[in-house]
């Protein structure tokens, strides 16, 4: 039998799932997928009781838990591509300058692997008649 | 691509728990709309490849440890609320001793049989080791089980239902006399009155007996014990949710939570019109 309490214990599983998940993860994204999941335990949890207490409260207040986590969602991802604009990094850990006073900053131990540089783009000569410049008269 | 796993998984245990019209909405609404909108962050924050950041996690033993911290906390909870074994271990231990044909002497106590001409001068006996167990038993299951009784119309404050009295009543008479009465059949009495009780006190917390003229279901529903909407439902059973899952969501949603719903309706307009002031800029105003 699945009772109530089976329920609840998966609900708590992914709401501390995602909660380690934000707490340890870098990447912005993936800090936020880890967040909707412990909004999804929550849901999970609701529903559980709405069917178990025989009236649908619950399922009602789970949807409103989507409507907010959809809002949610599209100012975190807008405010994700704000800060992208900025550094150019998904990093959460370049944003150190937030922090509390008091606290240390959060360094790597190890620096991170270098970035491949990007092969900057062939450039190619013009065609046709090179305008005059400087120093070049007008061939 | 895990997340969307996770939200199709989440919805199917929608669908067992009866919410289909929400297992519908949390896969559209989740693995639709949020997962399409992440894809545009995605493509619009490329990065050269795949950088070392993503494989750093910051301080992760101490995330788990928290993680793990939080679930210990939640499970034990739950555990104490909804685990019953411990109470049926009890109730069994006490009927056990009121069966028996002699009472095991690890119980009695090694001082004589009580006096009982001058009981209050007298000091109390000395409990055995089984004995106290058995006692401190019987006292955490009558704490898991003990209903105050719901408030009567006249009465203004809760009180303890009259069996936990008396079961209170009947496990400090065991434990002052040192499982030693007159005769052993008290003994047996008091025992067989424990049980009974415990085991009556843990159906009216399951909800399959009355408590003076209302049922408290475990699922917190109080309701008069007469009133039976399906007299072929066991008692404590819950109610079945109505088949016509979307039009009863709906008609609960606009009948009981209408506020909600317009609050809700305002916060995603506010929501949508922030997300786009906040991203919406073209790249030359920005700063």
């Amino acid at each position: 039998m699945i009772t109530l309490p089976h329920y609840l214990a998966i609900g708590a599983i992914l709401f501390t799932l995602g909660l380690i998940g934000f707490l340890s993860r870098r990447n912005l994204i993936v800090m936020f997928l880890s967040a909707e999941l412990m909004l999804q335990g929550v849901a999970l949890n609701l529903v559980a009781f709405s069917r178990f207490h025989g009236n649908l409260h619950g399922q009602v207040f789970t949807l409103f838990v989507i409507a907010v986590a959809a809002c949610e969602a599209g100012i975190a991802l807008a405010l994700f591509l704000m800060l992208y604009r900025r550094k150019r990094s998904l990093d959460v850990s370049v944003w150190q300058a937030l922090r509390e006073p008091g606290l240390e900053e959060m360094t790597d131990l190890e620096p991170l692997p270098a970035e491949a540089k990007e092969e900057p783009l062939p450039q190619l000569s013009p065609a046709g008649i090179e305008p005059a410049r400087e120093g070049r008269p007008y061939v | 691509m895990h997340f969307a796993l996770v939200v199709l998984s989440t919805c199917g245990l929608f669908l067992l728990l009866g919410a289909p019209f929400l297992s519908a909405a949390t896969v559209i609404i989740y693995a639709g709309a949020i997962i399409v909108t992440f894809l545009f962050v995605i493509m619009l924050s490329q990065q050269a490849g795949p950088s070392g950041a993503d494989l750093r996690t910051r301080e992760p033993a101490l995330a788990t440890a928290t993680g793990f911290v939080l679930l210990a906390t939640l499970l034990v909870g739950l555990q104490r609320v909804y685990d019953w074994r411990t109470v049926d271990a009890a109730i069994g231990h006490a009927a056990e001793l009121a069966r028996a044909e002699k009472i095991d002497p690890d119980y009695l106590s090694p001082a004589g049989p009580l006096d009982m001409n001058n009981v209050g001068t007298q000091p109390a006996p000395p409990l055995t080791d089984k004995a106290r167990r058995f006692l401190d038993e019987m006292r955490a299951a009558l704490d898991r089980v003990r209903v105050a009784a719901p408030r009567g119309r006249d009465d203004r404050r809760l009180a303890d239902h009259r069996l936990v009295l008396d079961t209170e009543a009947a496990i400090n008479g065991l434990e002052v006399s040192g499982f030693r009465f007159r005769d052993e059949d008290e003994v047996r009495t008091d025992a067989q009155k424990i049980a009974d009780n415990l085991g009556r006190l843990k159906a009216v917390r399951d909800g399959s007996a009355a408590f003076d003229d209302v049922v408290v279901s475990p699922y917190g529903v109080v309701q008069p014990a007469t009133s039976r909407e399906d007299p072929g439902r066991e008692p404590n059973e819950p109610r079945p949710l109505p088949a016509a899952n979307v039009a009863a969501v709906g008609r609960t949603l606009f009948a009981d939570h209408l506020l909600a719903v317009e609050l809700a309706g305002t916060l995603l307009l506010v929501a949508t019109v922030g997300a786009i002031a906040i991203a919406g800029g073209r790249r030359e105003k920005a700063a």
